[in-house]
This record gives structure tokens, C-alpha cells and sequence, in this order.
């Protein structure tokens, strides 16, 4: 039996609250970390770029081409965002995104969860993308480096929504560093992604305004039989190496016991 | 053969293209730059495209709005046709005339936000519907001699005479920047995302069709320029070489150059109210004095447009009226054909230090 512990701590940061979420082994030893702003953006409201194609059609010349745009736009708004994961290990983020979800359970009308993933060029700051130079600076203020720095601290300034392109983004009239830039993917560790997908969050949908990084969203759902069966299977096989979700945990089921901020998972 | 002065001007008259000037419109069509549609370099359009002016030039009807014509410039000294230029009654009517509005617009942030001006191009088709100056070409050994002025300007004058045949809105579509292999860079950068077509290749499609197909490819909502390649944002309104003289000629007139560009290769259109263009605006009704002026007297005169008034007979010459009477000299009637009684249109000729020849569409 493996037991877990995840402990919640409430924090406040910018206009909205956000908990702190650090996973412990059975030995007390801290594992990894996350912290959840639960409905973000109902307060300040941000926004992201749809990913999205339109059609282009015409009957007389029997021509049709489907070209990807990017539009802005606020549907995030009120899922709550995940972010500064702290864990190289799948099992553990997958750990502590299944207790984040019972606490949302509990506390939150739903468990729509996003995470804005790092840009695919981004060596330290937002601000050397390729998307930054051919799109965003176009639009934001130009102090990039005060603006990455406030957008770091979840602080989106207001002044931010007048500022950005009503109109649709056609991804064929960007220079094609950016275009590749944008199909690479996220530079986020493998392992991440493959949490994040297990837990619901998947990207695709949207990106970042400022990096063009993708954003990975969905709804966070409780494990399902069959995983927690790979889970068991994986436990009664110590030897099988691998870096899925369920290397690090043990047999038996999956039981959730909530008391104040703590979350105790026994497997 | 170079006609190098404007006192040559006595050797030019411009008057209604005939089926007979095919050849020579199709040795302009093949020599035009990229960006004259209304000059094919097909002789079966152009053709047709003839034979449609001369109904135009012919019809005393009310003018159904879908008239063209074409005109064109005789040398009388060589005997031969040397430009020529042409009017659509009504860019678009039943069809579809689309251009891009240059449009700035200013992003607020609120407070200490700041604020960003974002330069867009929007889909339009605000001047379907507007008189459009077409076709101009001038071979380019007339360029420098006010035969230029005399070609494009004729039109104005026909205009003037015949209000009721156009619109009171008039443009004009200057050629942009594309190379001789017709690689445009306006045009690599926005149409051909849409397209899927090369520059020479849709501008052959964009002749006899509705256009319709222009709106339904390309996008509806603005373009931000800013997001466009650097060769592109630069093409943009920058008109092809060959352009420069007849747009001058426009910028004279008073047409406004910054509103609209081409939607294939951002060339500028020019557009203006017809009535407060300089040849329509000073233009009047004249005769023609009983004998010759003589300028070695030292009578004062000043050169002028003069058209004669018929629709179906319409000719066009540089000469000089007379300022004393406003008489236009004899030998001036007699070039076009007129008799002492008959009505002329003039305007006073824009001086101009260089007479530069080239084309606009």
C-alpha cells in the first residue's frame, strides 16, 4: 500500500485566490508541487487566441481552401488554471491534478482546468518568440520585459483587453518561422504532457497572447477503472521500466479520504 | 522619330477606338506591365472588347451604365496609332468591384494602457459602381511630350461633355509592384495564400468573370498589416514603374491616392468626385474663331484640351484658344474635323515640367 499525501495551502496572488498544493510519500517527503487559481479570469478577464479554420470557397472557380486563424477570445474565462508544476515525475503531477480535482469537487461547480504551456522558442522570456516578434509587439506596449514580468505574477492589466486584435489572425500571412514555431508544439517535458492528456487537459484548442504558447485544457476527470488498473498491474511488476502514470503507485484501490486541507490517497 | 516638345502637340489627335486598331491594341496588350487587366493580351477579348466601345460611342440611348470606351492616339505625322486609354461607365454594375480601404485604427488600453495605431486593410467594394478610367498605355518614345496629357486627359473631357453617361464618383487603378516573370511581392504574401494561383494566372481569371469569387476567397475582415512580410507591407500603395507618369497626371487632376489599393498587388487607386477633377472643372463650351490665330502677331493664347462636342465623332487635340475671346484658332477646328458652327469643349492644358508617358489600368 502506497500512500499519499497532498496538502493544500490557500494563497492569494494578484485579484484572484489560488491554492498551493504539495505532494508528500509516505515517508513525509515532498514529491511535487502545483498551484490552482480556481475560476480564473472572473474577476479580471484575460484572454487567448482560438485555434480555428475558416473556409474559403468559390463555386465559380471550384475552389475551396481551409485556412487556420487565430481569434481572440475569453473562453477560458472561469476554468481554473493550473500552473508552476513542480514535478519531473508523470505520477506524481497525475497525483496531485487528481486531488486538486476533489477539492474543485467539492468546492467548485466544475473541474474545467487549463495550463498555459511553455512557448516552443521561448529560451527564458516570452518575448523571443517568433509569434512575440511577428505578432504580439505589434499590439502590446512595448516594455515587453515589465509586461512578461507581470503576466509571470498572473497579473493581467486591464489595459491589456483594448489592446489586442478583434479581427481574426490568418496563420498563412505569418512568416513561416512562426508558422513552424506554432506546429512544433509546446517545449514542455514530455512527461508533463503525458499528465496532463491522462487527466483531460489537451492542447490544440488555444494559445498564449503573448508567446503563442499552447494552452492545454479540458475538464479533469475522476481516474477511470481501467487506469487504476494499469496502475495495480504496474505495482505487481516492479521491475518494468517505463514513465507512465502509474510507475509510482502501488496496488489495491484508488481511496480519497479529504479532512481540512489534506488529501490522503491510499493505492 | 522622337517628338520631344510640346510644340509638337499639332501632330496628336485622340479619338474612338475602331475593330480596326486591333492590331495595334494588341502589340499595347502584350507590351503592358502586369496589373492592365482591361488590356488582355488576347485578340478575341480585345475584339470584343472593341466592338463593345464603338455600340458605347454609337448608342444616343440612355446609357445602360455597362458601357465602355476605348480611345486612342494617333501620331498624324508617322500615321499611326500610339496609345490608348479607355473609360468603364461603371466599375462592377451587375458585377463586383473589390479594392482594400486603408484604414487606421487605434487601440486603447484603458488607463495607463497606452495605445497602439494598427494600420489594417479591409475588403471592400466601395467604388463598384464608380466611373473608372482604364486601359492607358503611351509607347514609351512618346513619354515626355504632352501627347500623355493629351491621352488621359481627352477622357476627362469626354466626361465633362457627357455627364449623364457616368458616374459622379470616377477612379482610377494604377499597376503595382511586380517584376517582368509577374512575381508580385503584395500578392505572394495575401492572394496567393487564398488562391492558390500565380499573380499572371488569376489576372487572367479576373477578366469576364463576375468577381464574385474575389469576395468569397479572399478574408472579410481586416488584414493587419503589420503581420505581413516586410516586402509586402512595403508594396503596398508603391505603384510599378511604369505607372509613374499617368499617375501623375492624376495626382494633377486632383484624384486622392491613399484610400484604396488593388487587391492583387496593393497598387494605388486613385479616386475623386468627377466634378471637382481640374479638366472637368474648368472645362467649357467654346467656338471656333472664323480665321486662323496668329501667334507671330504676338496675339496672347494659351494651349488648351479641345474636343469637339459630338458623342459618336468625338476627337480630341491640344491647340491654342485665343485669350482675348476665348476663341478657339481655326486650324485648331480643322484638325478635329470641325466646321465653323460647330460646339467645342475645351480646358486649359496643366503645365507640367515633364511630360512622362507609362500606364495605368
Amino acid at each position: 500500500m502506497n500512500e499519499w499525501i497532498v496538502r493544500r495551502e490557500l494563497t492569494r496572488t494578484g485579484a484572484e485566490g489560488a491554492w498551493a498544493l504539495t505532494a508528500l510519500d509516505g515517508n513525509g517527503v515532498r514529491q511535487g508541487s502545483l498551484r490552482i487559481r480556481p475560476n480564473a479570469g472572473t474577476v479580471q478577464p484575460r484572454f487567448w487566441y482560438r485555434c480555428g479554420l475558416s473556409l474559403h470557397g468559390a463555386t465559380e472557380l471550384q475552389v475551396q481552401r481551409l485556412a487556420p486563424t487565430l481569434t481572440l477570445c475569453s473562453d477560458l474565462n472561469g476554468f481554473h488554471e493550473i500552473e508552476d508544476i513542480a514535478s519531473d515525475d508523470a505520477a506524481v503531477t497525475s497525483l496531485l491534478l487528481q486531488a486538486a480535482r476533489v477539492w474543485l469537487s467539492h468546492e467548485a461547480t466544475h473541474t474545467r482546468a487549463f495550463i498555459e504551456l511553455r512557448g516552443p522558442s521561448a529560451a527564458g522570456s516570452s518575448t523571443d518568440s517568433a509569434f512575440f516578434r511577428a505578432v504580439s509587439r505589434h499590439f502590446l506596449p512595448a516594455d515587453a520585459s515589465r509586461l512578461h514580468k507581470e503576466l509571470s505574477r498572473g497579473c493581467w492589466p486591464a489595459a491589456l483587453a483594448g489592446l489586442l486584435p478583434r479581427h481574426p489572425i490568418y496563420l498563412d500571412l505569418l512568416p513561416e518561422d512562426v508558422r513552424k514555431e506554432m506546429a512544433s508544439g509546446p517545449r514542455s517535458a514530455p512527461q508533463l504532457i503525458q499528465a496532463l492528456e491522462s487527466n483531460g487537459l489537451v492542447s490544440g484548442q488555444f494559445v498564449n497572447v503573448v508567446d503563442g504558447g499552447r494552452v492545454a485544457c479540458g475538464t479533469i476527470p475522476l481516474p477511470a477503472l481501467a487506469e487504476i488498473a494499469r496502475w495495480r498491474e504496474a505495482s505487481s511488476n516492479p521491475t518494468r521500466s517505463g514513465s507512465d502514470a502509474s510507475s509510482s503507485f502501488g496496488a489495491g484501490s484508488l481511496s480519497i479520504d479529504v479532512a481540512d486541507d489534506v488529501v490522503r490517497l491510499t493505492l | 522619330m522622337s517628338p520631344e516638345t510640346d510644340l509638337d502637340f499639332d501632330r496628336f489627335i485622340v479619338r474612338p477606338a475602331t475593330v480596326g486598331d486591333i492590331d495595334s491594341l494588341e502589340r499595347f496588350a502584350i507590351a503592358s506591365a502586369y496589373g492592365i487587366t482591361t488590356l488582355p493580351a488576347d485578340r478575341d477579348a480585345l475584339l470584343e472588347r472593341l466592338s463593345r466601345s464603338q455600340r458605347s460611342f454609337e448608342n444616343r440611348d440612355a446609357a445602360a451604365g455597362d458601357e465602355i470606351y476605348l480611345f486612342v492616339l494617333e501620331d498624324l505625322a508617322q500615321r499611326r496609332v500610339v496609345g490608348t486609354s479607355g473609360i468603364a461607365a461603371s466599375a462592377g454594375l451587375g458585377r463586383h468591384f473589390f479594392s482594400y480601404r486603408n484604414e487606421t485604427v487605434v487601440h486603447s488600453g484603458s488607463e495607463a494602457g497606452g495605445h497602439m495605431r494598427v494600420h489594417t486593410l479591409n475588403l471592400c467594394q466601395d467604388l463598384t459602381g464608380a466611373t473608372l478610367l482604364t486601359s492607358f498605355y503611351i509607347e514609351p518614345a512618346y513619354e515626355g511630350t504632352a501627347a500623355a496629357q493629351l491621352l488621359s486627359r481627352a477622357r476627362l473631357l469626354f466626361i465633362a461633355q457627357h455627364p449623364g453617361r457616368f458616374s459622379e464618383r470616377i477612379a482610377a487603378e494604377s499597376p503595382g509592384l511586380a517584376d517582368e516573370a509577374g512575381h508580385c511581392p503584395f500578392w505572394e504574401a495575401v492572394g496567393r495564400r487564398f488562391f492558390g494561383l500565380d499573380y499572371p494566372e488569376v489576372e487572367r481569371l479576373a477578366v469576364g468573370r463576375t468577381k464574385a469569387f474575389i469576395g468569397q476567397l479572399l478574408p472579410q475582415s481586416p488584414l493587419y498589416v503589420a503581420l505581413l512580410p516586410e516586402e509586402a507591407q512595403w508594396a503596398i500603395g508603391q505603384l510599378h514603374p511604369v505607372a509613374i507618369g499617368p499617375f501623375e497626371i492624376l495626382e494633377q487632376e486632383g484624384f486622392d491616392s491613399d484610400t484604396y489599393v488593388d487587391i492583387f498587388d496593393a497598387g494605388p487607386i486613385s479616386d475623386a468626385r468627377v466634378s471637382t477633377l481640374r479638366t472637368v472643372r474648368d472645362s467649357r463650351v467654346a467656338r471656333a474663331a472664323a480665321r486662323p490665330h496668329d501667334r507671330e502677331s504676338g496675339e496672347p493664347s494659351t494651349p488648351h484640351l479641345v474636343s469637339i462636342a459630338r458623342q459618336d465623332e468625338f476627337r480630341a487635340v491640344i491647340g491654342h484658344v485665343r485669350d482675348s475671346d476665348g476663341l478657339v484658332s481655326a486650324q485648331v477646328a480643322r484638325r478635329l474635323g470641325a466646321n465653323g458652327h460647330a460646339l467645342l469643349r475645351i480646358s486649359p492644358l496643366i503645365s507640367s515640367d515633364s511630360f512622362a508617358g507609362g500606364q495605368h489600368e
